[in-house]
Parts: structure tokens; sequence; C-alpha cells
């Protein structure tokens, strides 16, 4: 096998930038993330065992029954019906993101820590009353945000947490928060667009337009676009994954139900009331969107690996030499192991004519390339879709390409 | 932003390796047609192999589990040209074994030794089943001593609730001292039906190979009636006990039924498989030491308020304080390489010393 050392020129490095796509829809105290519904098996209502409008990390457990699960890790008793992870306690103190510091010191070395599958992910709304900062002067997430707000003000002045715009820490708002698994790095601008429908109908919606995080009003009803056409709504906290709103101009003529026990003419308040925020009642008439895109960077390796000329002419293939040879030496002793050195290679060169046997060449049928560290470790390994024929005046360039 | 250095000693950096298990359990109700029409179970036009899946495989929630195929060697007393399927058969043990358990000195392909001691000769396992596991469940390995497969060694047809008799539990019981390294996939381990089979002098019943994923059941562990309800051909001998309904004996199906059957068969006999996987993790872990004397002091500009020290409270004689939010791990160079956030400040005076933990996964 021969190796071959790769020049400057011959690896490489790239980044892409994908831009997915996500959409969020609530309705009636439901989300669906990308038009998904829950999906029904053969033995639970819900495959993935997350609710509607929520991702699984890992996938695992589909279409399994959890009542099935007696299994006690303590004592190692009970059937196991589901997927689970586990950790044993030990000197690395490696442990589960989802246990506590206090129960993980409860926990004696060589004790069994087991963790739970699905893991799930989905965008949250949290409404914020009137005097919100006065009344809860610490602990909410919005007053959390003030600093990182205070710094966009370079891209707009909505973003101040305290203006003459309005005082964030005691304005009525709406922070709907967007997990990172569903953005990547964070969410690309000018792509952010929030639809506010009544009984199927656009009511309103309002888009980043300008690419500085202000949310503004594009398009909507008559009433609306009387309302509040080119104002902004809100913000967006693109590296952070928030969504800050704060329009509070009626969209809606008639009044309906937005979690609260009176029905109210609808606002950008109350957009997207019904995510994962416990509101109750919601007027069955009312649903959103929520559209935007995220950013992915995949970091690319391509490498170029070169069959020259008069190389890899040779196999260590078994079947490279002549099959059933009479060999003068070929036996293995506690001396050591003898071989021939003259095996007659096989050849596979085909010849035109019935009956006729090629003039031998040296010829070889690349299938896989192996990349080597420094030191000659395998460390991975490249599979072509079929055999290359290679032969001594021919050169080939294979195109690598590695994700990392 | 750091104003003081501190240069790691040797004994301040442990490079250390965590084991992360999964539980994994594939009951039978998984593997043996569960939804309408195998909707789980893919079969190919080569007829090779058939892939299970945890859901039917036309849906995006459908994850890939296993693979099931089966074969003989060239040597095998059932192996004959009229056989179906008899080169495939041929070819998946020849594959199967040579990147198990590789060639011999003469360059042939090494059949699976039945214990494992490939230099004691001894007895060869010549048709197997083989089942192949997704890297998704394996990982970066199957854990020794944790594989559990409950077969049935005979069953029939599906019709009769006590077709399937005989069960057992296949596993690499005391695999954990006892595997073996004499593959060029790895390690593997010896399946008995108990594990007491081994000092008891009987036969194991295949192998497990922690590494490949891959379950290598011998076929003379099926010792009645063998075969999916309906696709192999029923039994011929004439036997009124069998009344016309039962499967051919293992060897029969071997030699008359396809591999996609075989495999039907297997499933049929599967009663329930688990077993832990384990993830390597690798970390170093930095001993961040803040001593005595050390960090009681902050270059950040809201330490001070009219050229005083914020939180001495106007108490010149106070001793200094500090709290630490962030650690930064620095190259030789002083070029930032990565920074560890603390959940909570932590106060840093000179009456108290801190030893941070900072670990990097990879």
């Amino acid at each position: 096998m021969a190796f071959f050392r790769f020049g400057p020129k011959d690896v490489l490095r790239n980044r892409i930038k994908a831009y997915p796509k996500n959409t969020f829809f609530v309705y009636d105290g439901n989300v669906y993330y990308n038009n998904r519904n829950n999906i029904s098996g053969a033995h639970v209502n819900n495959v993935g065992h997350v609710p509607s409008g929520f991702v699984s990390l890992y996938e695992m457990n589909v279409d399994r029954d959890f009542s099935k699960h007696t299994y006690d890790p303590d004592t190692n008793v009970g059937v196991k019906a589901k997927i689970f992870p586990f950790i044993t306690k030990d000197s690395s103190l490696n442990s589960f993101g989802t246990t506590s510091t206090n129960s993980f010191n409860q926990f004696q070395y060589g004790d069994v820590i087991t963790g739970s599958y699905p893991l799930s992910s989905s965008i949250i709304r949290e409404i914020y009353d009137i005097n919100h900062g006065a009344t809860s002067p610490t602990g909410s997430h919005i007053l959390a945000l003030k600093n990182t707000l205070n710094d966009y003000t370079i891209n707009s002045p909505h973003y101040a947490f305290s203006s003459s715009m309005g005082d964030k820490r005691l304005q009525e708002l709406t922070l709907i928060s967007i997990p990172s698994i569903f953005y990547g790095s964070s969410m690309k601008k000018n792509s952010v667009k929030l639809n506010f429908y009544i009984s199927g109908t656009l009511v309103a919606s309002c888009e980043d337009t300008n690419r500085n995080g202000e949310l503004i009003q594009t398009s909507g009803s008559a009433y609306a676009q009387l309302n509040g056409t080119g104002s902004v709504a809100g913000v967006v906290l693109y590296n952070e994954g928030f969504i800050v709103l704060t329009g509070s101009w009626n969209l809606t003529e008639a009044t309906h139900q937005f979690g609260d026990a009176s029905a109210t003419q609808g606002t950008w308040l109350d957009f997207a009331v019904g995510a994962n925020d416990g509101a109750t009642p919601i007027s069955p008439s009312a649903s959103f969107s929520l559209d935007f895109k995220g950013t992915n960077y995949i970091n690319t390796i391509t490498m170029l690996a070169d069959a020259p000329i008069g190389d890899l002419n040779f196999s260590p293939n078994p079947t490279f030499a002549t099959y059933q040879q009479t060999a003068s030496i070929n036996y293995t002793s506690s001396a050591g192991y003898f071989q021939d050195e003259k095996v007659p290679l096989k050849n596979t060169i085909s010849s035109s004519f019935y009956d006729d046997n090629a003039k031998f060449k040296r010829q070889t049928f690349i299938s896989k390339i192996g990349i080597y560290d420094e030191n000659k470790n395998l460390i991975a390994v490249a599979n072509l879709s079929k055999p290359i024929k290679k032969l001594e005046d021919i050169d080939y360039t294979f195109k690598l390409k590695l994700d990392i | 932003m750091a104003n003081t250095f501190k240069t790691f000693l040797n004994s301040d950096i442990a490079n250390v390796r965590t084991l992360l298990h999964e539980a994994i359990p594939i009951t039978g109700t998984i593997v043996s047609g569960t939804y309408t029409g195998d909707g789980n179970v893919k079969t190919f036009a080569h007829g090779m192999f058939e892939a299970i899946y945890d859901y039917p495989y036309l849906s995006s929630s459908a994850n890939h589990i296993v693979d099931i195929t089966a074969g003989y060697s060239a040597n095998s007393e059932l192996s004959a040209a009229s056989n179906a399927q008899n080169a495939k058969k041929i070819n998946i043990y020849n594959q199967h074994a040579q990147v198990l358990y590789g060639y011999d000195v003469t360059g042939s392909i090494q059949e699976f030794d039945q214990d494992g001691d490939i230099n004691a000769g001894g007895t060869k396992m010549r048709e197997c089943f083989f089942v192949n596991f997704s890297r998704l469940l394996t990982k970066d390995e199957i854990k020794k001593d944790s594989f559990r497969l409950a077969l049935f060694a005979t069953s029939s047809d599906i019709s009769s609730s006590a077709a399937r008799t005989h069960l057992a539990t296949l596993g690499d019981y005391g695999a954990t001292t006892s595997y073996k390294v004499n593959s060029p996939a790895g390690e593997y381990g010896i399946l008995y039906t108990a594990s007491t089979d081994s000092a008891n002098g009987l036969s194991p019943q295949g192998h497990v190979y922690y590494q490949a994923g891959i379950a290598v059941i011998t076929a003379s562990y099926f010792t009645g009636a063998f075969g999916a309800p309906g696709s192999p051909a029923t039994d011929t001998s004439g036997d009124p006990a069998y009344n016309g309904l039962i499967s051919k004996q293992i060897d029969g199906q071997l030699t008359g039924s396809t591999i996609t059957q075989l495999a039907d068969g297997f499933r049929y006999t599967w009663h329930n498989l688990d077993f832990n996987n384990t993830t390597e993790l690798n970390s170093t872990i930095y001993f961040c030491r803040a001593n005595t004397q050390d960090y009681n002091y902050s270059a950040n500009p809201t330490y001070l308020t009219a050229s005083k020290i914020r939180v001495k409270n106007n108490n010149p004689k106070a001793e200094p304080v500090s709290y630490i939010t962030t650690v930064g791990l620095y190259s030789a160079d002083n070029e930032l390489l990565a920074v560890a956030k603390l959940s909570e400040p932590l106060k840093k005076s000179p009456s108290n010393e801190l030893t941070l933990r900072v670990r990097l996964d990879y």
C-alpha cells in the first residue's frame, strides 16, 4: 500500500453557510413546527413522545409504550421498554446536564445515574403586564435582557430598554423565546415574519424589512393598516433568539379572547397566544404564524488525492496474484512465515478477440482511499461508488470532502 | 478582562475518559411485524438482507435499528448449487467472516470458530444468522456482559399460541473478563444460553462483536421447526402431529428458503433483546488555581467608583475582594482560546483560595 503526502494546495478548508427555514404555527393552544402534527403509532398516539411544536433531540424511543417501562436501575429489576442513558459516577465527575449539583453530590461513587429521553425543545411565549418591573423587580427574563437590548441600540433606537419610545421595565409586552436548536448560530436578518390571523384571514403582518431588527407592520386588513402600517411592533434579538413585541395598537375591530377572561381587540401583544404559555381561554378563530430562517455553518475540508502516472499499480489483495499457483516456498512455522518471492500476477487485461490472452499490463482497481495522520494512523476512509480502473499510463485526482 | 495570567503546570492538567451508556431494549414487538404489511421491515430486490426500523420506514420518524441476514460457508454440508440463493448465502457468510474473522495463513477466509479459540481448532459455525445493529444504537461499542438476546429455539405457525417454544436467553455472560481479541474487527464475546454453560461444557451459540455491532448466531441453536408464518415451505414429512402446519427444520429452511424468508423466520423467534451501548467522552480538565494573593483585584471599569474600590464600601481597611465570573484559557502566546463561565460569581479575597475545575469535552 502506497502512502502519498498531501501538498499545500491539496487541502482546502471552506465553510458553507446554510439558512434552514422554520415555521411555527400557533392555534388554539397548540404549536405546530414546520406544519407537522402528531403521528400516531401502533403502541402510542404520539410516536415521538413530544407534543406538536417540539423537537426531540435524539429522536429515540419512537412508538414505544412508556407505561410498560418498570425498570428500576437501583435494583436492576423490571422491564426495560424504552431507551435511556446512564452513567456511573466516578472521579471524572461527569453527569447529565439535567442532574442538579445537589442530586449529583448525593450519589456515591459507583452509583448509576440515569437520564431520560426525549429531550425536547420549543418556543415559549411570555406576557408581561403593565408595571411588571415594579411589581417584580428581579427574576424576570425581560429584565435579564436589559444589557443585551441596550447593546443593539446602535441598530435601532427601538432596542433601548428605556427611552422616550417606552420603558420595557414597565410597559406591557410579549417575549417570545426561540431555542438555538431551531436557528443555529443566529436568525437570518430580513427573514423574520409574523402573521396574525382571525378566522383564517390575515389581519396583519410584520417583518424585519430594514434588516436592523425592527419588526415593521407591512400588510394586513384595512383596519389594522389604518392603525399601524409602517409602525414598529417589536424588535428581534437575532443572535440570542428572542422577539420582544411592544405594539399595542388594535389590529382587529371585533373582540376576541386572547388568554384573558374578557374579550379584547387583538394587538401584537396577543401574538402567538397559546404558545406554551398556559394562557386560556383563547378564541378558536385566532391563529398565528412565525417564520424565520436560521444560520448554520458547516465547516468542510476538501482533499485532493492524486493517483499519479506510474504509481498505485500493485495491490496486496490476495486476488491480485494468480489463483491456486504452486508456490515453491509458502509455509509457516515457529521460526516465521515464509512466502515465495516470485508470485505470478493475475493478468486482468481483457482481449477484444475470442480465446485470446491480452498482453500483460499493470492494472489495479481503486476501491477506497484511506486518510492517515502524520503517525500513519488511519483516521478516515473514502469508499468509491464503484472501483476505478488504474493503468500505469493514467493518472487520477480524487476529490474528497469531509464535513466537520 | 484578565490582567493576570497564570501558567498551567503539568499537574494542573488531567486527561480523562468517561463512558456514557444507553440501555437499548428491542422487544419482539418491534421486529416481528407490528405494523400493517410489515411496514417497518424493508426488503430489497437483491434479497440479501432485511432492514428493520422502529416505525414504518417511509416515515421520517423511523430509525433504522437492525439488519438481519443469513448464510453458510462453502464448506457447509448444506451448501449445494440447487439451494435457493446458494451463492448469495455463501457470499453473505464470507463477507461477514472475512471482516469479522479475517484470513488464515493460506489466504483463505477463516470460518467462525465456535469457542473463539482458532488455534485449538474445534467446531466451526458454518451456518449462521447475522444481526447487524445500527450505529445509532451501538454508538462506539456494545458494553461487555450486557448483551441478552432471548430467542425461541422452536417456532412455527403464528396461529398456534404454543408454536414458539424453548425460549432461552443468549448472552455474553462474564465477557467483561473473558472476551476475545483475535478478530480484526475488534473485541468479541461468546454467546451462551446461561452463565453456567461454559463451566458445564455446553456449546456456545454465537458471537457478539462489540465495536462492529454485529451478533453472529449459529443456526444450530434452532432445534425444532423454524420459519415465519406462511413464507417458508411447510413440513412434508407426513408426520400427523404436524398436520402440515409446521415449518421445516432449520436445515430445510437454510437450503430451501431465501435469505429474506430466513430473516423473517429469525424475526419470528425474536422474543426480546437488551444491551447497553457505550459512548466514550474524552475530556481535558484544567485545574485553575486562584491562590490567596491571586485575583483579588479586577480591571473591570465598574470595579472602581470615584477612584475607590466599590465593593470595599469606603472602608480602606477592608481586604480587597473581587467576584470571579469567567475563566479564560490562553495559548502560549496569550491568544484567548476558550472561555468558561461560572453559573454564579464567586467571591475571591486574600482569605480564601479557589480551584476552578474547567472541563473541555471533545
